[in-house]
């Protein structure tokens, strides 16, 4: 691919003295969704911080926009991140300040607009998600949900170029989660973004994702449409798409046998 | 096995330089940060508050009772020696050389130095300054730096109203409760105490003290292991490392001033 907004080039990346992940590729097409799907824990909410340059990988390379971000300045790494928003798993709203301020944050911190066009622009987010009425709520009054919103409202604020989306289904009730899934398409759509999306919501982020990536095990075990890869019959791949606790993917964490453990003969 | 706890030694020694090299790595990016004035000057303002003002309460207390106690403890032990005039003049130098930096800046270890870990770790490990640094605003300016510059401030400014508390309240005790006489209680004070000397020398004490404070607590606030018990590890530290640092740079202080050294 590429016209490429982002490519994670050889990644080879450790935590805690665990490998995480060993060569990975993989490549965000501009103007797509694609999704990044796989179990819990292996790595796919690591992927996105590794791609907003939270963290540096061990080996390989990762750029953004034709930039290699383990190498640039920390000016240049800031400037990218503009062009760039990341709405994390729990929100990450920042707890001392309204819903208001979270949102009008950027601006504020950023620019020299005057308070009345901050607020209507502060406003206008607030509608798209629902929630121009919670704004003088504080972060505590919020529902998980109403956060996870909030920070989505906030991290559009400057109309990010690249969206990754961290399990951005994940405690939504089915309205919050269908107006969500409009909203991520809607945006890629109209405004021409590109978005990464992190996922176990297996049946929402096919119904939206342009490409999909399976990560299981630190390495990419099958990719392509959401049709491509449902019909993989690969077992690692079917045992996930299907929720099954059996098969080449580990549910169980390794263990000495249970009978050895608890003293049984 | 003489060799392993040899190597655990080595380890630990090496691991503490590492750890000191970061923490003045960080403390030098905090300190030449870019920090845009428009912004900085209200937040400041806002951490002077609540480092400043919410530790007021505590330490105009804490000087009150200080000062009754020095008063009293004096009085009875210049009294053997026919000396209770000299009430005043022990009175002020023992708090405004040493309780006053000392014990104000325990006090804000504990009170405003954990209050910056806790905050802190807690922004850290809800991701709150990952979120910042997203927004393409740096937390080391935006976060760190105010919350930095505003207890070196309000450090100084809680001893010296620590001073005048204690001052007062040795006063209440000696002069009002006791019977020295008023005369030579407050014209001893002024004979002996030199502004430059005494008062000058304490509010710089309390400025080292604040920088030493503040550095460990947002040091530890910033690099937190993210759960609840790395939280309470690094607000004990702050506290034990905090008041630690203070006690021994107390007594370093007092020895380049009296020419000790």
């Amino acid at each position: 691919m590429s016209d490429a907004v982002a490519i994670l080039d050889g990644v080879t990346y450790r935590t805690s003295g665990r490998l995480l992940y060993d060569d990975l590729n993989v490549t965000i097409p501009r103007g797509k969704v694609t999704a990044i799907v796989g179990p819990s824990g292996v790595g796919k909410t690591t992927l996105l911080r590794l791609l907003g340059g939270l963290i540096l990988p061990n080996h390989g390379e990762v750029r953004i926009f034709g930039e290699n971000i383990n190498t640039c300045k920390a000016s240049v790494l800031s400037d990218l991140r503009l062009k760039m928003g990341l709405l994390f798993q729990q929100g990450a709203l920042f707890s001392d300040m309204s819903v208001f301020e979270n949102v009008a944050f950027q601006l504020r911190e950023l620019t020299r607009l005057p308070d009345t066009m901050i607020h209507d622009l502060v406003v206008l987010k607030l509608e798209s998600v629902g929630l121009r009425g919670a704004s003088d709520l504080m972060v505590s009054e919020l529902s998980g949900g109403m956060a996870r919103r909030v920070a989505l409202a906030r991290t559009l604020m400057l109309d990010p170029s690249l969206m990754l989306y961290d399990e951005p289904f994940t405690g939504q009730d089915p309205i919050n989660k269908a107006v969500l899934l409009r909203l991520i398409k809607t945006l890629n759509e109209a405004l021409g973004m590109t978005s990464v999306l992190v996922s176990h919501d297996i049946k929402e982020t096919f119904e939206i994702a342009d490409y999909v990536y399976v990560l299981v095990g630190g390495r990419i075990v099958a990719s392509g449409t959401a049709k491509e890869v449902s019909e993989k019959q690969q077992p690692v791949v079917q045992q996930f798409l299907r929720g099954q606790a059996d098969g080449p993917a580990a549910f169980k964490y390794p263990a000495r046998p249970i009978e050895e453990e608890l003293g049984i003969e | 096995m003489n060799n392993s706890r040899l190597l655990r030694v080595g380890q630990q020694s090496l691991s503490l330089i590492a750890d000191m090299g970061h923490a003045g790595l960080f403390l030098w990016s905090v300190i030449t940060s870019r920090i845009p004035w428009r912004r900085i000057v209200p937040l400041i303002s806002e951490q002077l508050y609540r480092a400043g003002i919410m530790s007021l309460l505590i330490t105009i207390l804490a000087g009150f009772f200080i000062g009754m106690v020095v008063g009293l403890q004096g009085f009875h032990t210049l009294q053997k020696f026919s000396a209770e005039q000299a009430l005043g003049k022990l009175l002020a130098l023992s708090i405004v050389r040493e309780l006053g930096p000392v014990i104000a800046a325990l006090l804000f270890a504990g009170r405003a130095g954990s209050s910056l870990t806790a905050e802190l770790g807690l922004m850290a490990t809800t991701d709150q300054l990952s979120a910042m640094r997203m927004l393409g605003v740096n937390p080391l300016w935006r976060v760190v730096a105010p919350r930095f510059w505003g207890a070196l401030i309000a450090l100084p400014l809680l001893t010296l109203i620590f001073d005048v508390v204690a001052i007062y309240g040795g006063s209440l005790v000696g002069v009002d409760w006791l019977g020295v006489d008023r005369g030579a209680f407050w014209s001893g004070m002024q004979s002996v105490v030199e502004f430059g000397g005494d008062v000058m020398n304490g509010v710089l004490k309390s400025g080292v003290f604040a920088f030493l404070i503040v550095w460990i607590s947002l040091y530890q606030g910033y690099f937190c292991e993210p759960n609840a018990k790395g939280m309470s590890i690094a607000t004990t530290k702050t506290v034990v490392y905090g008041s630690l640092a203070v006690l021994a740079f107390d007594f370093i202080l007092t020895a380049l001033v009296m020419g000790g050294w």
